[in-house]
């Protein structure tokens, strides 16, 4: 049996914001309250990769048992009630009142703690970095926390008997590594980002979703950093827009006027 | 205040003007409190020292410690010991890093095992009295905001925004040998790298031609890909562009991919959603395509035409194509995009 842990975490959908709450955020950021809440993007792609492990390993006859582990959720029912229908067997919200928002290190260690507690995991998958704080650091905090090799930046898993094949970016171009089990791995622009949707057929089947819930108690008091000030930059140019009757001639205006220029 | 700036010389990607530019960072740091002593640490492997102008007045080469330096090829294991090693003997208060793929690995995992707390891809910084901020991008580039960079720390740096340092005529170079292996956690062990496929991204392209999830058929891409190769540019997309397929990756625009820098940046059909748009900022020109004359993107638009992006493609692609001439800002055949 293979046990695999992912991490993941639901942020608010930033593209409902009203630009207004953006330009007047005070303290550390605006009041989202009223914001549709997401998987992060890159979360996302995560536990779709760990499906796609599940899948492959049961497909060599191998057992997989998938864990999703999240921190602090906040309403995040709607996301996490398809979880069960979709393939994952387990999923924990580990809870805590303190502020994680721009603390990788606070938030890696309440993840280990919980990983750290049951039986140790072959694989753990995570995504790449996740707003607010975006800084792609709980990952690889993760990984040192757990004494585990890291992979950065996956962009697709293929389990073997004996080993995983990974294919990764690094700053020279792709990398194909063969790790062999346990290992942490942070999901990137994956070649299949998108969750899965359960079919009605697997909703129906599905057991009901029993969402595990454990108060997280950090220890120690190090990491994290509160902002000073936070602002909305002002980038506006001072747009030209072209005149013209059709797209032609909105083309000839605008290689006359700035594109001729721009190629010299 | 004591300041490193740390490359590693197996990384493509830490050269001269990275290591310039660290220490340019470094002088500004310096800024804040009294001045700074700054000297640059390199990572290198275990043949011969790197030779090469030198931006620093002092600099400590720790042979045997490169990333390449392991039998596997690319284990941050050899690095990070010989940083815990310097970092205990020198205790300085900045370590400043390259914000690339590398130097992230780096400094979070010297951050855990040094017990210095770390910010990652910080654009700049700033003296404020005796104290230094560091700015940083939160909200998925939606808001910018001012942190206290208490010492010591460890900071990855987007270098673009830092002048960089003069060579030193006659720096003081220190060789130290890497300690090797050890009963540390080794995090690359059972690793093998089975091959490495080179990829070029777009952070060097001076040109790109960006489409947006208004204008990713494949016939929109065949347009792109022909106005790209008129232009001479190379062809990019949004994240849900990247997501779907049509561009690879490494060709994705915005704060989860690339934050691009050419002299001409043309928009096809991308709405302009922050998240996006924090990577086109850099570009010295802009312009945008869409229908929708209130989408957000051409607030950071030099030019816009709002009209459909799959006609303008094949006006201005006939309109270059007559004139004769590529721009030659990037001459990449654009049918190699598509293979990644």
């Amino acid at each position: 049996m293979k046990r695999i842990c992912v991490c993941f975490k639901v942020v608010d959908d930033f593209d409902e914001v009203l630009p207004s709450d953006w330009d007047e955020a005070g303290g550390d950021g605006p009041d989202l309250a009223y914001v549709r809440r997401i998987l992060g993007d890159f979360d996302e792609a995560a536990l779709e990769n760990a499906l796609l492990v599940k899948d492959a390993y049961r497909a060599l006859g191998i057992g997989a048992d998938l864990t999703a582990l999240t921190l602090a959720p906040g309403y995040a029912d709607h996301i996490l009630r398809n979880f069960a229908a979709v393939g994952v067997d387990r999923t924990v919200c580990l809870e805590t009142q303190e502020d994680l928002r721009f603390s990788p290190e606070r938030t890696a260690s309440a993840l280990a703690d919980f990983i750290l507690g049951g039986p140790p995991p072959d694989i753990v998958l995570a995504g790449l970095m996740t707003p607010p704080g975006g800084s792609g650091a709980v990952p690889l905090f993760l990984a040192e926390y757990l004494g585990l090799p890291c992979v950065t930046e996956a962009i697709s898993l293929t389990p073997a008997r004996d080993c995983v094949a990974v294919e990764h970016r690094v700053d020279s171009g792709i990398c194909r590594r063969e790790m062999l089990t346990a290992f942490l791995c942070t999901i990137g622009n994956a070649r299949r980002s998108y969750l899965r949707v359960p079919t009605l057929r697997e909703a129906l089947r599905a057991p009901a979703p029993a969402i595990e819930h454990v108060e997280s108690k950090i220890a120690g008091s190090r990491g994290g950093l509160k902002p000073l000030s936070v602002r909305r930059e002002d980038r506006r140019r001072d747009c030209l827009f072209s005149e013209g009757a059709d797209a032609s001639d909105h083309a000839a205006f605008l290689y006359e006027r700035v594109i001729k220029e721009a190629l010299l | 205040m004591r300041i490193v700036g740390i490359v590693d010389a197996s990384c493509p990607g830490h050269g001269g003007d990275t290591a310039a530019r660290l220490m340019g960072a470094a002088a500004r740091a310096g800024a804040c409190g009294g001045g700074a002593e700054a000297s640059l640490w390199c990572m290198a492997d275990g043949g011969p020292a790197p030779r090469r102008p030198w931006p620093a007045g002092r600099v400590v080469i720790a042979e045997g410690a490169s990333a390449a330096a392991g039998a596997s090829g690319h284990c941050p294991e050899a690095p990070l010991k010989a940083l815990e090693a310097l970092v205990r003997e020198h205790r300085p208060d900045l370590l400043l890093f390259p914000a690339d793929r590398a130097g992230r690995e780096l400094a979070v995992r010297l951050s855990a095992r040094a017990g210095i707390p770390c910010s990652l891809d910080v654009p700049d910084l700033a003296p404020d009295g005796d104290r230094l901020l560091l700015f940083r991008e939160i909200y998925n580039g939606n808001l910018e905001a001012v942190f206290p960079c208490e010492t010591p720390h460890i900071l990855t740096l987007r270098l673009s925004g830092f002048e960089p340092a003069a060579p030193f005529a006659d720096p003081e170079i220190v060789r130290v040998r890497a300690e090797a292996g050890g009963d540390a956690p080794c995090v690359c062990r059972n690793v093998l790298v089975e091959a490495v496929e080179p990829e070029k991204g777009l952070e060097d392209a001076g040109l790109v031609v960006v489409c947006g999830a208004g204008f990713a058929s494949e016939s929109a891409m065949e347009q792109a890909n022909a106005l790209a190769g008129a232009l001479g540019g190379v062809v990019a997309g949004t994240r849900p562009v990247g997501i779907d397929g049509r561009v690879p990756p490494s060709r994705i625009v915005g704060i989860s991919g690339t934050q691009i820098q050419p002299r001409l940046c043309l928009v096809l059909g991308a709405s302009g959603a922050r998240a996006f748009a924090v990577g086109i900022y850099g570009s010295a020109c802009i312009v945008g395509v869409n229908t929708d004359a209130q989408a957000p993107l051409f607030k950071s638009c030099d030019a816009a035409a709002v009209c459909d992006a799959g006609e303008f493609a094949r006006a201005l692609t006939d309109i270059v194509s007559s004139k004769g001439k590529r721009g030659g800002a990037d001459a990449r055949d654009p049918r190699r995009m598509s293979q990644g």
